[in-house]
Order: structure tokens, then C-alpha cells, then sequence
């Protein structure tokens, strides 16, 4: 039952002081302003990258700031183990490569589905982008029971 | 067992037999904590998957009924939920440095935001009701309050709103409950919170994973940019 000796004295000097707390707080502010701001402003696109798509970019792109200002120094994980690490790593990584199934949604054709008003119809969108090529759908079909 | 007693007493931490050292203790805890907010980013990631699906499949009509959505309410609750997060940490830091009574005024203020937050979505949710926004067979057919959007998929993009901010919402409720409780184990002196801070450092890290959902909700839902 011999315990080892202390081990871990560097462990306690890694807490963080309410100052970096204070200014990641500040840093945070600053980004939700610029978040905001950038969203009543209609950016220019650019080579083959719609103007609206590099707002959705620059919003994600600073939500995902904020995030990681939040794990990093809030959540304290940049002075946790290197397990504990891992597993925000595995977290975060595996929700996104579940965007690759929008890979499948982007290329299958259209499939019509029967709908509950039995008009053939897709239940889900098996298309992404523009649906012209496609049968006229009456309104009130996606799957919506009919009104009185 | 004299050496057990000296070691704990060194760290100044309840140390649990089954645990080498404090260290590993408290590791073991937060991996724990972690392992389960890694489910909860599956299950918050599934919805989001669907949003993303469906305003890529809409995004004219996801944009024009977004525009019914009270940005400066948002805004607002985005605020209140970045200072509830700063809040938080400083309990734990306070927590670290064994101040009970900067503790427990720390996550006093942390609950007083949660409930500002659920106060203005409620007003929001009220809105919507009123104007019978919510997905179903009595939804709104006024193509104004619609934004001239198509009514089905206006329907998604509602369905969306309501699930995502409701389920997060539920995870503000929960938020409470668990600070509430610590705070009741705080007043009380109990020594598993007050010896150890990992205690409140686990309830930190589930309320700014409630604040990092929030950070993704409310850019995709309040500040779609107009497609050009």
C-alpha cells in the first residue's frame, strides 16, 4: 500500500486567474458584436463562393471563435489531461464528419415518396439546391395532412 | 493508513480510496463529465445536421421567415448567456480558492441569468403562439406574418426553431436545477463541494456547453444572411 510521493504539485499553478477569465469574457463581446454586425452587411463573393455563403462562413467561422474561447479557457481544457483532451477532440470531430452525409442528400435524384395525401411526393428533400427540374408540387403536401 | 491521511491532507482534497492521488481523481471526473457532454454533442449534432439540411434545401424561404425572429430579443439572450458564462467560471475559481461566500454569490447571479434567458424566450415563444407559428394543422396561412415565405417550408424552418431553442431551453431549465443543488451543498458545507472543487468545476462545464450550443443557435437562427 506504499503511495507514491506527491507527483503533482505543478497541477495546482494551473488554475486560471480571473483576469484571462475577465478578458476572455471581454474577447467574447467583441465577437458577438462583430457577429451581429457582419450579418446586416451583404459580403462580396468570391471565384466560385456565393456572397451569401461567405456570410454563413464568416458566422460560423466566429461562433466557432466563441466556442473555442469558451472550451479553451472557461471549460479549462487546455490545462486538462491529456485524456480529457482527447475525448473534446473525439466530441467535436465526430459531429462533424456526420456532415458528410449531406455528400449522399447533394447527389441522390429525386425520389418520389407517397405522402399522406397520397399525391406522389417527397417526404424529405432528396435534392439540395434548386428544384425546377422537378414535378410541380401542390402546395400543402410535404407531408402535411390536408386542411379543413 | 498514516500515509493516505498526509497525502490527503497535503492536497486538502477528499481523496477516494479507489484513486491513486488527487490528481487522477480529479481527472477521472472531469473525463467523466466530458464523456457525457460528448453524447450531448451528438444529440444537439443530429439537429443540426437537419437545420443544415433543410436551409441549404430552402434557404430563400428559411430566409424570409427567419425574418419574423426579434433579432434584438436574441441578441439580448446572447449576452445574458456569455456573463452567466463568465460568472460561472469565476465560481469555480472561487471554488479553487475556497471562498464560500464569492461561491455562492457567483452562482446566485449565474441562475438570476438562466432565468432572464427562459423570461425573454418565454416573451418570444409567446409571440410565435400568437401568431400561430407552431408547426401543426393550425398553422398561420397570413403570408405577411410568413414573410411572403412558402407555408411548408416556413413550417420546417419553425419546427427547427422550436425544437432546437426548446431543447436547449430544457438544458437551461436542467442548468438550474444542478446549480440550484450545488449551491444547496455549498450553504450547507458540504465537504464533497467545499474540499474538492471538481464538483463545481463539472457543473461549469455543463453550463458552457448550454452556453456553446446557444453560441451555434443563435447566428443560424437570428442572423441569416440575406442570399445574394
Amino acid at each position: 500500500m506504499a503511495k507514491t510521493p506527491v507527483q503533482s504539485a505543478h497541477a495546482h499553478g494551473e488554475h486560471t486567474s480571473p483576469v484571462t477569465y475577465f478578458a476572455t469574457f471581454l474577447a467574447l463581446c467583441v465577437l458577438m458584436a462583430l457577429t451581429v454586425g457582419a450579418s446586416f452587411i451583404q459580403l462580396p463573393g468570391f471565384w466560385f463562393i456565393s456572397g451569401t455563403a461567405v456570410n454563413n462562413i464568416v458566422a460560423i467561422g466566429i461562433a466557432i471563435a466563441k466556442a473555442l474561447l469558451v472550451i479553451l479557457i472557461f471549460m479549462n481544457v487546455r490545462h486538462s489531461s491529456n485524456l480529457a483532451k482527447l475525448y473534446v477532440l473525439a466530441g467535436f470531430s465526430t459531429f462533424t464528419l456526420m456532415f458528410i452525409i449531406l455528400a449522399d442528400y447533394g447527389t441522390r435524384r429525386y425520389e418520389p415518396a407517397p405522402s399522406w395525401s397520397n399525391v406522389a411526393d417527397p417526404a424529405l428533400p432528396r435534392t439540395i439546391g434548386t428544384t425546377d427540374h422537378l414535378p410541380n408540387v401542390p402546395i400543402n403536401s410535404l407531408n402535411v395532412r390536408p386542411r379543413q | 493508513m498514516a500515509a493516505v491521511d498526509t497525502h490527503e491532507a497535503h492536497h486538502g482534497g477528499a481523496l477516494h480510496h479507489q484513486f491513486e492521488d488527487i490528481e487522477q481523481q480529479n481527472d477521472t471526473y472531469i473525463v467523466g463529465m466530458w464523456s457525457f457532454l460528448v453524447t450531448e454533442v451528438m444529440f444537439f449534432g443530429a439537429l443540426f445536421l437537419m437545420y443544415t439540411l433543410y436551409r441549404w434545401s430552402y434557404i430563400e424561404d428559411f430566409y424570409l421567415a427567419h425574418e419574423h425572429l426579434n433579432v434584438v430579443m436574441g441578441s439580448t439572450n446572447t449576452m445574458i448567456l456569455l456573463t452567466s458564462s463568465f460568472s460561472m467560471a469565476m465560481a469555480v475559481h472561487f471554488a479553487q480558492v475556497k471562498n464560500k461566500k464569492l461561491v455562492l454569490a457567483t452562482l446566485s447571479f449565474t441562475v438570476v441569468c438562466a432565468f432572464a434567458f427562459l423570461v425573454i424566450k418565454g416573451f418570444e415563444y409567446a409571440e410565435k403562439f400568437k401568431d400561430h407559428l407552431y408547426p401543426g394543422v393550425g398553422f398561420n396561412t397570413n403570408a405577411d406574418t410568413l414573410h411572403q415565405a412558402n407555408m411548408n417550408h416556413a413550417q420546417l424552418f419553425y419546427a427547427l426553431y422550436f425544437g432546437m431553442t426548446g431543447l436547449h431551453a430544457v438544458h437551461v431549465i436542467v442548468g438550474i436545477i444542478v446549480i440550484g443543488a450545488l449551491m444547496f451543498l455549498w450553504a450547507r458545507n458540504a465537504r464533497s463541494v467545499t474540499e474538492d472543487y471538481v464538483s463545481t468545476e463539472m457543473v461549469g462545464l455543463y453550463w458552457h456547453f448550454v452556453d456553446i450550443v446557444w453560441i451555434f443557435l443563435f447566428p443560424l437562427f437570428y442572423l441569416m444572411p440575406k442570399p445574394h
